[in-house]
């Protein structure tokens, strides 16, 4: 029948596929299943594997099949990252301090997602709380990049990432606070895309950091990914931050003529990025200019701010977020004479250390005469990016750049490198401070065959621009298979 | 010798809603602990708070009531601090822009100024007499609250309770809360200081019959330490009702730091002028029916 090469169709292959009769939901989750059972021991991109519900849901997925009541995920086999809510389902954020967490509540994106049939296989590993860009931090031990086995994944989504690059699942459901669905799909030759703040439901989304948090999708392109953001977006009066009501048809654009459109390319995160990215990053140019776009150069004096601003934004409401976890509700309650020893002791050994470093910084910057000085000139920081970039954006249709500065580092070294990982953070995080929505597919490959992302930015709530030329570029562009399976 | 207070309240009341604050919880009182309680006013991780209208609503009859400003908007922030009965480790209130401001209320022919009212959402009940454990009940927790901050204009203990009074009647009539002090729908923080010195705050004042009896002590006192040649510095105090004193618990150094920022969770309350005319007419209709 269709046998070995299932893992590598799309989503949209896959929907005719089963409405065809050629498959049905249970024989394609029994496919993935399987194929994680072989690979995961491996790659270890999987925390949990919830193989009887996501029987159970392919199951129903075929009688909706059977009923005609279908929407372009229904039966489709899915994963969700680990700090997405799933009533019943252990959801770890990664971290000792969750290692036995179970929700009560689903997330607003799980409900309707299993609403309408969608099969979910497992919840995937993650930089504990979404902090980190390695995936190697993990209190369930590092993810391996399928690309090559000396590489990091990248995180924090890099279980999410690897899971799509191995063909572990047809396409996979993270979160971006800082570039952490874009680094890892970078890194393992995926797409990515960071939607707009306010456009997917957060409800459920246990937080980072609130005002940069987005679940969005990763997937094997950029259509995929657009299947995917029509199947989690949804208007949730849960989640007050919404802007976006009901907003279907991401994949619209897909297939559209670029004639006429205008690129903006900041140069100088062309010039910071290491030779064999610029040249893939400039090849893309030159596919664009062929297709009819006008590319400009676009100056950002404000990024040099964007990095500090970040860290001291996302450290702020991670710390307090993190608050709720003192081991008297979650985790497991440490040793004390009292109440606030028993505290210390629960946080202190729940916590792994760069999650304690950001409750630090975050608190530091928030205490009583240093909130002036950071926090405030942070947010001032932000307000000025955000300006910057939607100004670009008023002349251009969207912005390109490289996805990150270089390719996936060999494991051990950006983990000791702060300053080096610093540096990936600062391309990603401009789209998390601005709110704006941002992909990265693969665009080249370097010398030692590591995957180059190439990263599309565009106005505010109009994924499907940025969807549609990230798809006319993969329509030409030859990827490599995941070579360390 | 003679000394002159100047006495500032700090009125915190639960305004009447049918639902807590920011979720769907009934807002009730008593009953079995924990049986109120859901994702959100739990605090269980990845629940975003829900704004409930009805307490905006009251919020501004009570600014109305109070004479105050009703600012077109207004921003809930988060005040941090550790607590077992504050599930979130923060609550969520405001602070620079609360939701009424500069009002002010005649009390037989003098204006008491109002500095602001802020909605915030009540912490859940600790109960330590079962044993060895102490025990939390979140029925309570997430509730509304307006907390009422008033100028310090109050120049005794008998004009501080005529002032209480004077709110909870308004308050009652227009029937934006009912001010049961057996339930903990009344509870007030006072501050007071003599000549024009340094203020002592006194937490945690459960009725008005106490807080007379804490302010005449606390006056007493601190008349008692200048009358000595000392100084009064700033302290908070608190009121110990069976000894009818009131007795130091921290000084401004210890002071906890709320680490205050905008509940990035929330975007900022706009209220617009067809929102307080609203508030106005049902205030209108109170008070002639
Ligand atoms: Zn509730």
């Amino acid at each position: 029948m269709v046998g070995e090469e299932l893992f590598r169709a799309s989503i949209g292959k896959l929907r005719r596929l089963l409405d065809q009769r050629e498959i049905s939901a249970p024989e394609l989750a029994e496919y993935f299943l399987d194929r994680m059972q072989r690979h995961n021991g491996t790659l270890n991109c999987y925390i949990t594997v919830t193989e009887e519900q996501a029987m159970e849901m392919a199951r129903r997925a075929q009688r909706k099949i059977d009923q005609g009541d279908v929407r372009i995920w229904t039966g489709i086999p899915l994963s969700v990252k680990d700090n997405i809510s799933t009533k019943g389902i252990k959801t770890t954020c990664g971290s000792r301090m969750l290692e036995s967490y179970v929700p009560v509540y689903d997330a607003t994106i799980i409900s309707k997602l299993r609403r309408y049939g969608a099969v979910l296989l497992g919840k995937t590993n993650m930089d504990p709380f979404g902090m980190g860009n390695t995936c190697r931090t993990s209190h369930f031990g590092p993810v391996q990049n399928p690309v090559s086995s000396g590489r990091i994944p990248g995180g924090s989504s890099g279980g999410a990432a690897a899971c799509v690059a191995a063909g572990l699942c047809a396409g996979a459901l993270a979160s971006d606070t800082g570039g952490s669905i874009r680094q890892p799909a970078a890194f393992c030759g995926v797409t990515g895309l960071k939607p707009t703040y306010g456009t997917v439901p957060r409800y459920g989304l246990i937080a980072f950091a609130s005002s940069l948090d987005q679940i969005g999708p990763i997937a094997a392109s950029a259509e995929d990914c657009g299947y995917l953001l029509d199947a989690i977006t949804d208007y949730d009066p849960n989640d007050s931050t919404m802007r976006q009501p009901n907003c279907y048809g991401y994949t619209g654009k897909v297939g559209a003529s670029l004639k006429g459109i205008k690129i903006g390319v900041p140069a100088v995160l062309l010039e910071k990025a290491e030779p064999a990215v610029q040249a893939a990053v400039l090849d893309a140019v030159e596919f664009y200019k062929d297709a009819g776009c006008e590319c400009v150069p676009v100056s950002l004096p404000g990024r040099s701010y964007a990095l500090s601003a970040y860290y001291i934004i996302s450290s702020a409401e991670a710390a307090s977020n993190l608050s709720r976890f003192d081991g008297i509700r979650f985790g497991s309650r440490g040793e004390g004479e009292t109440c606030t020893e028993q505290m210390k002791s629960s946080r202190g050994n729940g916590f792994e250390p760069e999650v304690k470093r950001r409750i630090l910084l975050g608190n530091y910057v928030l205490s009583a005469g240093y909130r002036e000085e950071y926090y405030q000139k942070a947010t001032a920081a932000r307000n000025r990016i955000k300006a910057e970039l939607e100004n670009a954006l008023q002349a251009c249709d969207f912005l390109l750049s490289p996805t990150l500065p270089f390719t996936a580092p060999r494991v051990g070294v950006l983990e000791g490198d702060l300053i080096r990982r610093y540096e990936a953070d600062a391309y990603t995080v401009l789209a998390n401070l601005s709110g704006l929505p941002a992909v990265t597919t693969p665009c080249g490959y370097d010398g030692d065959g590591l995957p180059i992302g190439l990263s599309l930015t565009g106005r505010a709530f109009d994924e499907a621009s940025i969807l549609g030329a990230a798809a006319a570029f993969e329509a030409q562009f030859t990827r490599r298979e995941a070579a360390a399976l | 010798m003679t000394v002159q207070p100047r006495i500032g309240l700090e009125i915190h009341v639960r305004p009447v809603t049918k639902t807590k604050l920011f979720c769907t919880c009934e807002a009730g009182f008593g009953g079995r602990p924990n049986t109120r309680c859901c994702p959100r006013c739990l605090g269980l991780p990845g629940s975003m708070p829900k704004l409930n209208e009805q307490a905006v609503r009251q919020a501004v009859k009570a600014g109305l009531a109070l004479g105050c400003e009703i600012p077109s908007k207004s921003v809930f922030v988060r005040k941090g601090y550790s607590y077992p009965d504050l599930p979130k480790g923060y609550q969520i209130t405001q602070w620079e822009d609360p939701i009424c401001r500069d009002g002010r209320v005649e009390l037989s022919g003098k204006k008491i100024g109002i500095f602001r009212i802020q909605l915030e959402e009540d912490a859940g009940k600790m109960i330590h007499d079962r044993g060895a454990c102490t025990l939390v009940d979140y029925n309570r927790c997430g509730l509304p609250l307006l907390e009422i901050v008033t100028a310090p204009e109050l120049e005794s203990p008998e004009q501080a309770a005529a002032f209480v009074k004077e709110l909870i009647a308004r308050l009652r009539k227009y029937g934006i809360a009912e001010c049961r002090m057996e339930q903990g729908g009344l509870r007030m923080d006072v501050n007071v200081s003599l000549n024009g010195g340094e203020r002592v705050e006194i937490k945690n004042i459960n009725s008005i019959r106490f807080m007379g009896k804490a302010l005449r002590y606390e006056i007493g006192r601190q008349r008692e330490l200048l009358e000595q040649g000392g100084a009064v510095s700033y302290e908070t105090r608190r009121y110990d009702e069976r000894q009818e004193i009131t007795v130091h618990m921290r000084s401004k150094e210890q002071s906890p730091d709320y680490r205050f920022f905008p509940e990035p969770d929330l975007p900022p309350l706009l209220l617009s002028r067809e929102d307080i005319a609203a508030a106005r007419r049902e205030l209108d209709q109170t008070n002639h029916g």
